[in-house]
């Protein structure tokens, strides 16, 4: 049997066990709990920005609806579902309800927690807890950091083990799993957004040190390798043809039938007098990857409690360590008799995955109770040579966003 | 011009006695301070009479367990905030089931504030994050205190609390607030 046919009977079985207890098959405890967002974005740009947004504006980047079931077995043992309906995440048309979270799980004691499912592997501040809005006062969590996070939702295995002393809890966390999954790039030649399917397996290690208050620092690390469901593989190597004078054409690229990549992740978040802070770093480093070169990016964030109202201002960017590669891709020469055409060319360079761009954002939450959030978000994103979440070939240009968004749970 | 009239420039320090005390203004003079003394009098019955009712006027509250907690030694506020952040489930070896009051409890609030020093808004901020991470539920939360009693008093291993005054046989004090 396969990894993931034996994924799929995991969380096949998990939800089982879980629609089982809610129609009393089984004896236990259940409670149903959800969440949703709906949240509009308009910018003052055509160039389509994570997908959606536009100076058209859109509902579709933020909007969505979650619904979970918690089962409680006995003392040890429970189960949790939960189905998010979102926009799909292999197409950017349509709307899909999709397992996020459907586990079994294992406490015997106070320090150990097994969880077997589908889950995801963590290592950012708000990565689990993303889709919950709700829960932070950020009308839209920095892209600039957590635009990867949905390639950490795996069906595999957890376990966690914690120490406390009198100040700190400490939990160190790893996990392990599979997932099918798309990566999405642009074509600037063609206009249209490519998905190429996959599959990613890896496992991750997270430590967790918070203070029983407000304080908390994570680290983590995630390994994952991808494999294209195409056999042809992955463009590894992008080649060129010299043409003299200094000129040259696109080759034929060289393939890969797997990827590694390594991430590490460091976030941090404390009071500082009346204020709280926060801040995270990722760093991405694909294994020799020409067309998705490896990338830092990070966010800080200060916000302050006044009452009901949250006012934040972030800071975030993401970078390229290497884009000589894509700037040579966007200088060759077409070539029409070669098979080389300017579309050809265009496409080349817009489907490498190389981001030079900052953000600043303000904003304000508004908590009309716990369970209740209103945000207001105005965004000014800087572009520089190239930002691969926007759709088009957007260089030195700056981007407005205003986000509004109505944010609850039940 | 009458000598009392409003229109009268004269500092009121400055008038003659007849024109203080004369006239409508003269009369809430004379009896103004009694008036006053009255009114802010019923101001602070009436403030103190609404604190007793949205406050609930709570004495002092205790955490109450159920009988089969042996030793009570082993828990004390940092224990307790453990236990009702979902960080700690067994303690002696004995599962723990704490139960919370409805939100909007006087005897919630105490306890949230002096065992979690939170408002009862963080703590329900709290549970949103950790149980959409899949991390546990929420106690269950009782909707009186008769329900909590008697949930404390049949279930092994319940933890709850009540208004010190409400305390009944059957049930064991494990703390005392504040």
């Amino acid at each position: 049997m396969s990894t993931m046919a034996i994924s799929k009977s995991v969380v096949l079985t998990c939800l089982t066990l879980t629609m089982g207890c809610w129609n009393g098959v089984f004896a236990a405890e259940y409670a149903v709990s959800g969440f949703g967002t709906v949240g509009g974005a308009i910018s003052d740009q055509a160039t389509v920005y994570q997908r959606y947004v536009d100076d058209t504006g859109t509902l579709m980047r933020d909007s969505l609806l979650g619904v979970q079931l918690d089962a409680k077995f006995n003392d040890q043992w429970g189960a949790t579902t939960q189905v998010v309906i979102a926009p799909r995440s292999d197409d950017d048309t349509g709307v899909d309800p999709q397992f996020k979270w459907t586990f079994l799980s294992y406490r015997p004691t106070n320090d150990w927690f097994f969880r077997l499912g589908r889950l995801s592997l963590g290592g950012l501040l708000n990565q689990q807890n993303m889709d919950v809005g709700v829960s932070y006062d950020m009308a839209r969590l920095p892209a600039e950091v957590y635009f990867v996070s949905s390639y950490y939702d795996y069906d595999g295995a957890s376990i966690a083990k914690t120490w406390s002393t009198t100040n700190y809890e400490i939990t160190l966390d790893g996990s392990f799993g599979v997932q099918n999954s798309s990566v999405r790039t642009y074509d600037n030649g063609s206009k249209a957004a490519v998905y190429i399917p996959g599959k990613i397996s890896g496992g991750a290690l997270v430590l967790t040190i918070n203070d029983f208050d407000r304080a908390l620092v994570r680290a983590g690390w995630h390994m994952t390798d991808l494999e294209p469901d195409d056999p042809g593989g992955f463009a590894s190597t992008v080649n060129f043809v010299p043409l003299g004078n200094g000129q040259y054409t696109l080759g034929k690229p060289e393939y890969t039938s797997r990827i590694r990549v390594n991430s590490f992740f460091l976030g941090t978040r404390f009071p500082l007098g009346e204020f709280m802070a926060a801040g995270e770093c990722i760093a991405v480093i694909p294994d020799n990857i020409e067309p998705a070169p490896p990338y830092i990016g990070g966010y800080v964030s200060v916000s302050r409690q006044l009452g009901n109202w949250t006012p934040y201002l972030t800071h975030a960017r993401i970078w390229t360590t290497e884009m000589d590669t894509w700037r040579k891709v966007r200088g060759a020469t077409p070539v029409p008799q070669f098979g080389v055409a300017q579309a050809d060319i265009d496409n080349a360079a817009s489907s490498m995955l190389v981001s030079d761009q900052n953000s600043w954002m303000l904003g304000a939450s508004y908590a009309f109770t716990p369970k209740q959030k209103l945000k207001a978000e105005v965004m000014r994103t800087h572009v520089g040579e190239r930002a691969s979440m926007f759709d088009g070939d957007l260089a030195h240009e700056d981007v407005m966003i205003y986000s509004l968004s109505y944010n609850f749970s039940f | 011009m009458r000598a009392n009239s409003r229109l009268s420039k004269a500092p009121f320090s400055a008038r003659p006695e007849h024109q203080k005390l004369s006239g409508y203004w003269g009369a809430l003079r004379r009896h103004g301070a009694q008036v006053f003394r009255i009114i802010t009098g019923y101001f602070f019955l009436l403030g103190f009479l609404l604190a007793g009712l949205s406050s609930g006027a709570v004495a002092e509250v205790i955490v109450i367990g159920h009988e089969s907690w042996g030793t009570t030694d082993v828990f004390d506020k940092n224990m307790m905030s453990r236990i009702y952040t979902g960080r700690i489930v067994q303690v002696a070896g004995m599962s723990v089931q704490p139960v919370n009051m409805k939100t909007g409890d006087v005897t919630r609030a105490v306890f949230i504030k002096d065992i979690l020093r939170q408002s009862d808004d963080d703590y329900v901020a709290y549970w949103i994050v950790r149980r959409a991470i899949g991390k546990g539920a929420p106690p269950v939360e009782m909707n009186t205190v008769q329900e909590m009693i008697d949930f404390v008093r049949s279930t092994p291993g319940a933890i709850g609390y009540i208004d010190a005054s409400q305390l009944r046989p059957g049930i064991k004090t494990l703390l005392t607030l504040p």
